[in-house]
């Protein structure tokens, strides 16, 4: 569902975004493993020099600290992570760590590190360095730290093996190591305090910190001794922090950027000769969240009925032309649309029918009932249609408004038992997990149940994916027909570039450099 | 006029201790939201705990007030609980890039709205139509606009300057220049519309007045009666303009860094603002109300230097 749109689209990618797929290694849930670099050069290209422009400046780049979403463009160029994902397929592939293994029942995993990685101030990258910035991570408050919450200890067996043992089998932990959890610091410089604004990296870019503005322009250049040059084929590596989209355009417009997302809207004022337009059509998922599925606080909510009547009150078509300008997929499920779980038959469940919803509310007894739900930033385009859909089946919504920063402790506070969420896409593991285990954010009052314990009680004994599949599968047809949320698009975005730079992009959308090719 | 200096900085003092207090009271309310920032969404209630124990947020806020304000009056403002960087020094740094372009862009308005008030004021007739209708489009524009228009011809079309970013004067002085140019125009498209017709019409009222007849009386000539005894006499309130003036560009600066993407106050207490970065947050109120106190303060100086009975006062 990634389209790209010019006659360059055809165009063939160069050496690395096509041997990254070629030379992918699958998961295989309990082990992978690679002889041989993820990415192998088939010819040399000539080195472009990157541009992007990202929403957020990085908070910290100490490894205790990092923060996913598009601050990882400037961080994960300057720190290794141990494993990374496929831009296009979202498979884990090898990173600074060779090989991983679990074993029988996923409380060990071993990684098995490169030879001859180094820092960029020349120390090498053994295991003590990963044991060293994973445990400090462990006991530091901080974004990374809660992921790490199932590691009892970190060992090193030699100089490039690294244990680590767990209190239970925790299935998204292998992919969590090609974000933060995975990211290696420098243990000789780990305490210093530039660490948090120059830290000392494994990874492909150096910071330059003479020609960086914090907070506004990050410049990195190539590392030549990094251990996977060959494939990085970016001398420069800039990231220019830009919140309005008008500005964004005009960057690329005046030719600052060479790589941005841009509005759907002023995409026919882009060149074709100059610009690619790649768009991939589900980046994260919208939906309002129903937080009170037992219907504790709020009984309404804990019908069945009253929930599928929420379902069918939205129009999920219209909302997706109308506010988010047609870039995206209308859906009913939340799991991501590139994964393995996703299953298209459950589209049509919920036909938008606020007649028959009405009717549902009618027959549950609870029409006329009002609901709170906090209103954020991220609400104001929603909040009249979704009051709308909530009125044609006889229900009322009541938007209170909620400070930014404290919209994330409203969705927990219990107060509210409803919740409108943009949830970017991590792992099938992790999509469906967030939202519906019993301790996953989005499942503020641990609402279980009997199928629920007994499905997630398979899929966190499962240490293999494949084996676990069928259960996430039944999972997510459970979770639709109890309509414990109501999915509304899975949003698209839509990437220029420039300077034969290409998105490739799809199922992984972790801000690195790697979502970006060079054509020949 | 050290009374006079001592009293104002006083009351400057007072301002400045009740908007910090009143401002870390509003925020004493969400200490627990930003502990969940710190820690991400999936943070136990133990590890938030834990957290707010090891900032010191559990306590009383009137009591972490007073240990925030006497580091504070030590000139340690902490440091910022997400990027851990110091946050006077941060303020000082978002602070430098803000006032190079409203400092530029307050001397070329002075200079422009003196000029065309004046010119206005003394010729009248056409000239002063002109010189009017020059202030209405300025003040009609919304600076928006303005800079978006100028942002798509000289640097999207021209490819002149740059559409957005800051380069230091320290590192480029050329690209430093280029890289304000855009925005200090803007921002003296404003503020020279809303100046010159205050200048003009404190210029008209003195042409008018007696003192001026007996000057032209005695053959001195209109330049000199102009610049140098009606002009003085009307710089005072002009003055005052110039330092609200001043300080609602520093209000306006927001939009303007935004625009261009520029690492400036008003970006920065937007986004620690957003985040409820308390540190930072309390710095921002710190220095802007010191900013503010010094810059009337200024003002009422200049005023008593050119106008001996304002030092009465």
């Amino acid at each position: 569902m990634s389209r790209p749109l010019t006659h360059r689209s055809g165009q063939r990618l160069a050496a690395l975004g096509a041997t990254v797929l070629a030379a992918s290694l699958v998961l295989a849930g309990c082990s992978g493993a690679a002889e041989t670099s993820p990415t192998t050069s088939t010819a040399p290209i000539e080195e472009k020099d990157l541009a992007v422009a990202a929403v957020s400046a990085p908070n910290s780049l100490d490894p205790a600290q990092l923060v996913d979403g598009q601050q990882m463009f400037v961080w994960s160029a300057i720190l290794d992570t141990l494993l990374r994902k496929d831009p296009g397929t979202g498979e884990i592939l090898p990173g600074a760590a060779e090989t991983w293994e679990y074993n029988e029942d996923g409380t060990e995993l071993t990684l098995r590190l490169r030879e001859g990685m180094t820092f960029s101030s020349g120390d090498p990258v053994d295991a003590e360095a990963v044991v060293a910035t994973m445990l400090r991570s462990k006991e530091t408050p901080g974004n990374v730290q809660s992921r790490l919450a199932a590691v009892d200890d970190v060992v090193a067996a030699d100089d490039l093996t690294v244990v680590i043992s767990f209190s239970r089998f925790d299935p998204q932990f292998v992919d969590n190591l090609s974000s933060g959890p995975g990211a290696i610091g420098d243990p000789a410089t780990l305490s210093a305090e530039s660490t948090a604004t120059d830290p000392v990296g494994s990874g492909p870019f150096t910071l330059d910190v003479d020609k960086t503005v914090p907070g506004s322009t990050y410049v990195l250049e190539k590392r030549d001794d990094y251990w996977d040059a060959d494939n990085v084929p970016f001398k420069t590596l800039t990231v220019k922090v830009i919140q309005d989209p008008t500005a964004s355009f005009n960057a690329l417009q005046s030719g600052e950027l060479n790589a941005a997302t841009v509005q759907s809207q002023v995409v026919g004022q882009l060149n074709p000769d100059d610009w690619n337009i790649t768009v991939n059509d589900a980046v994260a998922a919208t939906y309002l969240n129903i937080l009170d599925r037992g219907g504790e606080k709020w009984p309404a909510l804990g019908d069945v009925r009253v929930r599928q009547a929420i379902n069918m009150a939205i129009d999920r078509e219209s909302m997706l032309e109308a506010l988010f300008s047609g870039v995206g997929i209308a859906t009913e499920q939340l799991a991501s649309p590139y994964g393995a779980i996703y299953d298209e038959a459950l589209n049509g469940t919920y036909e938008y029918d606020p007649e028959e919803g009405k009717a549902l509310v009618e027959e549950a007894g609870f029409a006329g009932e009002t609901f709170q739900i906090p209103s954020t930033f991220l609400t104001t385009t929603v909040e009249p249609v979704l009051t709308q859909a909530f009125a044609d089946i006889g229900l009322t919504l009541e938007w209170v408004t909620v400070p930014p920063q404290q919209a994330q402790g409203a969705a927990r506070s219990g107060d509210y038992g409803l919740y409108y969420q943009i949830l970017g896409f991590n792992s099938d593991t992790a999509d469906l997990a967030t939202t519906f285990a019993v301790d996953g954010v989005g499942n503020p009052r641990g609402y279980t149940d009997e199928t629920l314990d007994e499905l997630w009680g398979t899929i966190n004994s499962t240490v293999a994916f494949e084996d676990a599949l069928p259960a996430y599968q039944e999972l997510n047809e459970y979770v639709v027909d109890q309509a414990f949320v109501a999915p509304v698009v899975f949003i698209g975005a839509t990437w220029a570039t420039g300077d034969d730079i290409t998105y490739v992009g799809k199922a992984n959308t972790l801000s690195t450099y790697r979502l970006f090719s060079v054509t020949e | 006029m050290l009374v006079y200096i001592t009293r104002r900085l006083g009351a400057g003092l007072i301002l400045a201790l009740l908007v910090t207090f009143i401002t870390f009271m509003l925020l004493s309310t969400s200490f627990e939201d930003v502990a969940l920032t710190i820690l991400g969404p999936a943070a136990t209630p133990e590890v938030t705990a834990g957290l707010m124990a090891e900032k010191g947020w559990d306590r009383p806020a009137i009591v972490q007030y007073f240990d925030w304000l006497v580091h504070a009056l030590q000139g340690d403002f902490g440091v910022s609980v997400y990027t851990s960087l110091p946050v006077a020094p941060t303020v000082m740094q978002r602070l430098l890039v803000t006032l190079s372009i409203i400092v530029p862009a307050l001397i070329l308005t002075v200079i422009l709205s003196t000029f065309l008030g004046v010119w206005s004021a003394s010729r009248g007739g056409v000239v002063d139509k002109i010189s009017q209708g020059i202030s209405l489009v300025g003040y009609i524009v919304p600076g928006l606009l303005l800079a978006i228009g100028l942002v798509v011809i000289f640097a999207v079309q021209l490819k002149w300057l740059p559409a957005t970013g800051f380069t230091p004067l320290a590192q480029d002085p050329a690209a430093w220049a280029r890289s304000i140019t855009i925005p200090v125009i803007v921002l003296t498209i404003g503020g020279v519309a809303n100046m010159a017709a205050q200048v003009r019409g404190r210029m008209i009222d003195e042409l008018r007045q007696d003192y001026v007849r007996t000057l032209r009386t005695r053959g001195i000539s209109s330049s000199s009666i102009v610049i140098r005894h009606a002009l003085r006499n009307a710089g005072s309130p002009a003055l005052t303009v110039m330092s609200l003036e001043f300080i609602s560009m520093f209000g306006g600066a927001l939009i303007i860094e935004n625009v261009f993407a520029l690492p400036g106050y008003g970006s920065f207490a937007f986004n620690a603002s957003l985040q409820g970065d308390i540190p930072v947050i309390m710095g921002i109120a710190a220095f802007g109300v010191l900013l503010v106190t010094v810059v009337n303060l200024t003002t009422d100086l200049a005023n008593g230097w050119l106008n001996p009975k304002a030092r009465v006062h």
